[in-house]
């Protein structure tokens, strides 16, 4: 039997999924409750009714969906106080990139937000970023060139 | 992978292409086939819809029909075509053989579709016109419907009284993309830039073929992608960390990615949100409400990318702006490319997404490789 995916998120990222959880139940329960289709309609399915299969089967996918992450997940904890000069998953990494400050929390993929400052571990940057230390000049290889240089690792996401 | 690039290149080539129709014995151009194409692949998804039917073959027929439209030359269309991976190229040349024998029901609907999604770009009394002329041609007595909505309500104010005319309505409504340039070209100084319907007409087809290839449902990746800027109707376009307001900016500030602190990203994020929610909502209202639904819960899908398919799309967006910058940059060299390199580098997490770039990065190494400083 393949092992199942284990997710890894932040505490912040644990608590957002498990209220949407909750949420979702209870849309599922309005949508079976006030827009079932007569049995009739199963059989000639109209424009409505397929459009209501997709909502419910919407719902029910996304409820899928989290249930296996939340039964499958790690909450991300700090390294060691001797590690945490690493990047590890769930750091928050200050860079200097071509002469300008930015902020990354290095996170899986399915936290990703990287228009938030949130990137992934399985990106090129995220992969890079990972082992380094503090100090380090990280090169992401590719025709163009962008060297990151870590100027401070804290956990504060995870804390 | 390459072949493939190739492919998503020479499509960008649909967007410069421009259609004409006879009205009164004169020939009219129109707007381009891209931006007529998102707005049939929009008006196919609604009427599908709206009577039952299923959207999906309506909305790729209208699709691959604006292709051929674009490249009528056997030979160009061949050459096209044999860049995409064997299922894809078997099903656009099916398509296209049935959209030109009018061999099915489909097929038929999808050309009457196109027909009267003109109305919508021509001037009022041309508009009549191409109606009358083109009326034996719609045996559909539900399109003529819309196609009298459309003239109805175009260039008026009136409420529309039925479904067939609040569809029309959404579509002289949305028409709007088709002249609406998208703000990241403009302010990088590019005339006459791409606007919002023919980007999305590009993400449909990059949508339906790599989203092929991650083992999605082709519909649900279409239709991803069809939806995803319709609130920029009245939301408008927004640039990664600019206000709406950000006036005097020139192009040199996209040579490098933007770097502004968490802050000021999410702040920005948190209303560029809002106001985009409010658009689709606005947008949206106007139609049947099981309709608007849909919309809205894909619209949803892909923003917070809820799902497999959200997740994929969301970024390919992403993987779509490097192409068309690629595009810009081959016809003029001082276009800033370099930033868009490296952002998608922090973006990008998808192992497909990160072959197709590294496939376009392998096709413009050396050009690419002089771009960077002579310390690097």
């Amino acid at each position: 039997m393949a092992a199942e995916t284990k997710y890894y998120l932040t505490k912040e990222g644990f608590e957002k999924l498990s209220q949407e959880f909750e949420k979702l139940k209870e849309q599922k329960k309005i949508i079976m409750e006030e827009e079932a289709p007569d049995m009739a309609d199963l059989h000639s399915p109209d424009a409505e009714y397929l459009t209501f299969q997709e909502d419910l089967g919407f719902v029910e996918r996304r409820l899928e969906e989290i249930e296996a992450i939340l039964k499958n997940c790690e909450i991300l904890k700090p390294p060691p106080k001797h590690k945490r000069h690493i990047v590890h998953l769930g750091a928050t990494v200050e860079v200097e990139i071509d002469g300008q400050k930015d902020e990354f929390t290095i996170v899986a993929p399915v936290e990703a937000d990287p228009m938030a400052g949130k990137i992934s571990h399985e990106s090129p940057v995220g992969k890079a970023l990972l082992g380094r230390s503090i100090g380090e000049r990280v090169v992401v290889q590719s025709s163009i060139r962008a060297e990151y240089k870590i100027r401070k690792i804290t956990y504060k996401s995870i804390k | 992978m390459i072949k493939l690039v190739d492919f998503f290149l020479k499509l960008c080539q649909v967007r410069e292409r421009q259609e004409k129709v006879i009205v009164r014995n004169s020939e009219v151009t129109l707007k381009r086939f891209a931006d007529h194409a998102f707005q049939e692949a929009l008006f196919s998804f609604l009427w599908a819809r709206e009577k039952g039917i299923d959207p999906e073959k309506l909305i790729k027929m209208v699709l691959v029909a604006t292709i051929y439209k674009s490249f009528p030359e056997e030979k160009e269309w061949k050459k096209l075509i044999s860049c995409l991976p064997s299922e894809n190229k078997e099903e656009f040349a099916l398509l296209k053989k049935q959209f030109l024998e009018q061999r099915t029901k489909i097929s038929k609907l999808a050309k009457e579709i196109i027909l009267i999604e003109k109305i919508i770009s021509l001037k009022k009394s041309q508009a009549e016109d191409y109606y009358k002329e083109n009326l034996r041609k719609l045996q559909e007595d539900d399109l003529k419907r819309v196609a009298k909505g459309l003239l109805l309500l175009k260039d008026s104010k009136a409420s529309p009284k039925n479904n067939f005319e609040k569809i029309a309505k959404f579509l002289i409504r949305t028409a709007r993309l088709q002249t609406f340039e998208r703000r990241g070209w403009v302010l990088r100084g590019i005339k006459d830039a791409e606007t919002v319907a023919q980007h999305t007409f590009h993400f449909m087809i990059s949508s339906w073929v790599l989203g092929n290839k991650k083992g999605f449902n082709d519909f649900k990746t279409i239709s991803l992608a069809l939806v995803h800027d319709l609130c920029e109707v009245y939301a408008g376009d927004k640039v990664p960390y600019l206000e709406d307001s950000s006036g005097s900016i020139t192009k040199e500030i996209f040579k490098k990615p933007p770097r502004v602190p968490r802050n000021k990203k999410i702040e920005w994020l948190m209303k560029k949100k809002q106001k985009e929610w409010q658009g689709i909502k606005k947008i949206t209202e106007i139609l049947p409400p099981k309709i608007a639904r849909e919309i809205r819960n894909l619209w949803i899908e892909f923003e917070e990318r809820l799902t497999k398919e959200g997740r994929f799309i969301y970024l390919l967006d992403k993987v779509e702006n490097l192409f068309q910058a690629t595009n810009y940059w081959l016809k003029d060299k001082s276009f800033p490319i370099v930033a868009w390199w490296i952002y998608l580098k922090e973006m990008l997490d998808d192992p497909l997404l990160l072959k197709v770039i590294a496939a376009l990065d392998k096709k413009f190494q050396h050009r690419l490789l002089k771009l960077n400083g002579p310390d690097s």
